[in-house]
């Protein structure tokens, strides 16, 4: 690979796919190795434990690093890597596309990930996992486009594309997923409208990835 | 430590007990920033209410920094700002890829452990899953998420965080901790850990910013 780049991930994984999204936009080229993170004993499974015990995805190998938390993964991609900028060159438009990215990756995901719901289950009965997170999506879906409406211009901050916008697909797709009307939310459709329409964007969604299953 | 006077307008909204406030706080101490404290009661009758907390952030979160007009939330995005447009000592390493396990430790605190544990998580387990589950389950998620940040420190700490210099990555620390000694998670197992929130608070910047140390605090041990 050109960028001596690696990312291990899992097609349905959100966090996996901000940090595609951003790949794609910059134009940045790496080795995709899929991990199945229900069985992690092939060889991606086995690198996946070594690298990262918690066996989280992302993980991006840049040479002899290696990178974690897809925020963390795509601010270092926008400090080491040229190609179209993700951070808005002002400092406020800057701060409110972190803060919509935050507001996603740590105020609703964590909060309805496998791992949690998988927990709610097993605390509350079998089909509590699933209210439980059609409860915090649409909170959070709605605090998200409370955020947005304020700065959306064709994407999440302004005209161009951002931090935010890496984040957006996985969590509408998400919601919906759980059976929010997401028709509820028109910036954010209109703005995800608008990322799909986008090949970079169409690009890391789960059904283009190598490990999506086949239809 | 000196605070600076400066010609800049700067406003804080901020509950003590606030973990994302008390991040703020130590960012704000260490760039010895003046700066506002506007204490939210959120359901108090006037003052900084529920109503006007809404007015200025309609997710009603906390906290809101607000800076000559500019209103900003996200703790670790008010945190980047706060490290872009002050000077001051640096919150983050020079060195990309310090800068980046700094910046990794922060989100596997703010991402991974600290929604699992907040308030509105654990009210939503007590009213599923029936009284005393909410600190059973806070207790569980704290545990799990600090056994993974210690494997990770463990690999990047020197006095602090990542090496010996203070980043956004300890501006996270003190406040997680506290919280799993609220919810009585056991950390005795984190040597690396407490060490750090050990060097830390010896630090007057971070002290002062304590969650025990705010006039809303009331002298309650939190």
């Amino acid at each position: 690979s050109v960028s001596n780049l690696t990312l291990l991930a899992r097609f349905g994984s959100s966090a996996s796919w901000r940090v595609r999204c951003a790949l794609n936009y910059k134009h940045i080229e790496y080795d995709i190795r899929p991990v199945n993170l229900l069985d992690l004993s092939d060889e991606n499974g086995r690198k996946l434990l070594q690298l990262n015990p918690a066996s989280r995805v992302p993980v991006l190998i840049h040479g002899e690093r290696v990178i974690t938390e897809s925020l963390a993964i795509i601010e270092y991609l926008e400090e080491n890597f040229d190609g179209p900028r993700l951070l808005p060159s002002d400092s406020y438009e800057r701060a409110r596309s972190r803060a919509i990215a935050l507001h996603i990756a740590c105020g609703i995901q964590p909060v309805q990930n496998i791992r949690v719901t998988r927990r709610v289950n097993e605390l509350m009965g079998k089909g509590a996992g699933k209210e439980w997170a059609k409860y915090w999506m649409n909170l959070g879906l709605k605090e998200l486009e409370g955020m947005v409406s304020r700065t959306a211009g064709d994407f999440c901050v302004g005209d161009s594309v951002s931090i935010a916008d890496t984040c957006l697909p996985s969590i509408v797709y998400k919601g919906m997923a759980w059976g929010v009307d997401v028709e509820e939310f028109p910036t954010l459709v209109r703005v995800e409208k608008n990322l799909a329409a986008l090949p970079t964007f169409e690009a890391a969604r789960p059904e283009r990835q190598p490990d999506a299953p086949k239809q | 430590f000196i605070r600076i006077m400066s010609k800049d307008e700067l406003v804080l909204y901020t509950i003590y007990r606030s973990s994302a406030a008390w991040r703020v706080r130590i960012a704000l101490n260490l760039k010895e920033l003046s700066y506002e404290s506007r204490v939210v009661e959120w359901k108090s009758e006037k003052g900084y209410n529920k109503s006007e907390l809404l007015k200025i952030n309609p997710a009603g979160r906390i906290p809101v920094f607000v800076h000559n007009g500019r209103v900003l939330t996200e703790s670790l995005a008010i945190v980047e700002y706060i490290e872009e447009t002050f000077p001051g000592p640096k919150l983050l390493p020079s060195d990309p890829f310090k800068r980046h396990q700094a910046r990794a430790i922060a989100l596997h605190i703010t991402a991974g452990i600290q929604p699992l544990q907040i308030g509105r998580t654990t009210e939503k387990v007590e009213e599923m899953a029936g009284e005393g589950k909410g600190a059973e389950w806070a207790a569980y998620w704290l545990h799990r998420g600090l056994a993974e940040l210690e494997e990770m420190v463990a690999k990047t700490a020197g006095k602090y965080a990542v090496g010996d210099d203070v980043t956004i990555a300890d501006i996270c620390i003190p406040s997680i901790l506290n919280n799993a000694r609220r919810w009585k998670a056991d950390i005795s197992a984190f040597p690396t850990l407490l060490k750090i929130d050990e060097n830390l608070d010896a630090i007057p910047e971070f002290a002062a910013a304590h969650a025990n140390k705010q006039p809303d605090s009331g002298g309650a041990s939190f």
